[in-house]
């Protein structure tokens, strides 16, 4: 009788063990169910994810790609209507359409000179718009920098002929050929030949170049009015331009060195400068030549 | 006084810069005919044959790269001296039209209608003609 109880019991006990385990079972296939469709939405996701990642990619090449075509674009359409005013106040004062009295020649000359300044801050904007587009954007080839300097130096020059001021090249590189873009470049030596046109009334200008360490190094040296000590850490930033140099000329808006920044800095290479005031400034660039 | 015989073709859509130029050019006894468009530049060449072209890059139908390169490819036109107008100014851009073989290229911006007659007498002087 004991001997059935025991199977009874032992039986009893298997089949609660049994159920137990198939309960447990069940809530395990269950909540491995819900993970299951948990990774299954979540991997549905990324995949969405992932394809607006890459939708978004396309649209910011695009963008780049706009930004480069919107420099071309732009540089053309903000030229063509300001040509028009430029060329058609120059016709009016060579006499074209007959002759002004001095009172209205001096009016149209005005006109004229504004003109002229506002084509000079669409160009440093345009400048401006490329240097930030990027190394890739960038025509980079080998040409011979120093014939470029000396290019750009003496047009520069010819410009201040007014001045008291001369220029000298002191070049040893001998025509190494340095692989860059050769219009942005053009306008980094542009604009620190300007400057130290602008900011020296007379004395002297003297450009050097040499190679040291694999690099192409530049550097301008004048006998200027020299930066402000407390403007010095300012000077690479937008629209920066100390207030003696806004006093003495007020051409621009204050990018040229910034975009001079970006273009050397595009290059791989360094801009950086001393000055003292009232003594003069000497800027240098150097870019690896790899 | 030998402008009286020179014949100039001026391929520019923009009214305004083309009238400029006629204008200048007929007063110094220039012989002067026009285009708005590439196509009827090109059309103007099979029949004329101007001493000098000043050629705009940016037209409504085929640009003036494309202009230059059919008149550099047409053994009747092709010594024409070809002097390029633009607003279009990038390095690129310059380089691309001086190898297709234009004698000169210069932005409009940059210079004054005076300073393009001195260009052209200056291409012309050169040439001979």
């Amino acid at each position: 009788m004991s001997s059935v109880f025991v199977f009874i019991v032992i039986i009893s006990a298997l089949g609660i063990v049994c159920v137990i385990r198939e309960f447990r079972f069940r809530n395990l296939k269950k909540s491995l169910e819900e993970k299951i469709s948990d990774i299954d939405r979540i991997s549905k996701l990324l995949t969405e994810k992932n394809m607006e990642a890459g939708d978004r990619n396309i649209r910011l090449q695009k963008l780049l790609e706009a930004k480069t075509d919107f420099v071309g674009i732009a540089s053309h359409q903000l030229r063509t209507p300001i040509t028009e005013i430029k060329w058609g106040m120059e016709t009016l004062l060579d006499g074209s359409y007959g002759e002004f009295d001095s009172e209205q020649r001096a009016r149209l000359e005005k006109i004229l000179d504004s003109t002229l300044k506002m084509i000079r801050l669409i160009e440093d904007l345009l400048r401006l718009v490329r240097s930030e587009a990027g190394y890739k954007e960038y025509n980079i080839r080998e040409i011979d920098l120093e014939a470029l300097i000396k290019d750009v130096g003496d047009k520069i020059k010819e410009g201040f002929r007014k001045k008291d001021t001369e220029l000298e090249y002191n070049f040893n590189t001998g025509g190494r050929e340095v692989r860059v873009d050769e219009d942005m470049i053009g306008i980094v030596v542009t604009n620190l030949i300007s400057n130290a046109f602008h900011y020296t009334d007379k004395g002297k200008i003297i450009i050097g170049t040499m190679i040291a360490n694999n690099q192409f190094h530049f550097e301008i040296k004048d006998t200027g009015i020299g930066i402000p000590m407390s403007k010095q850490e300012h000077i690479f930033k937008k629209f920066q331009r100390a207030k003696t140099a806004l006093q003495m000329y007020s051409g621009g808006i204050g990018l040229g060195l910034y975009i001079a920044k970006n273009i050397i800095e595009q290059h791989r290479g360094r801009i950086w400068f001393k000055s003292e005031e009232g003594k003069g400034t000497v800027f240098y660039f150097a870019i690896p030549l790899f | 006084m030998e402008n009286k015989k020179r014949q100039i073709l001026i391929i520019e859509d923009d009214e305004f810069l083309r009238e400029t130029l006629v204008r200048k050019f007929k007063k110094l006894g220039y012989r002067v005919s026009e285009s708005i468009t590439g196509e009827d530049g090109l059309e103007v060449l099979k029949t004329a044959a101007p001493d000098i072209i000043i050629l705009d890059l940016i037209l409504p139908g085929i640009d003036g790269f494309e202009v230059l390169k059919k008149i550099k490819e047409d053994e009747r036109v092709l010594r024409i001296p070809v002097f390029i107008l633009s607003n279009f100014g990038s390095q690129e851009d310059i380089e691309r039209g001086l190898n297709l073989g234009a004698e000169d290229y210069v932005i409009k911006t940059n210079v004054s209608p005076s300073d393009v007659i001195k260009k052209v007498e200056d291409i012309l002087k050169l040439k001979g003609s």
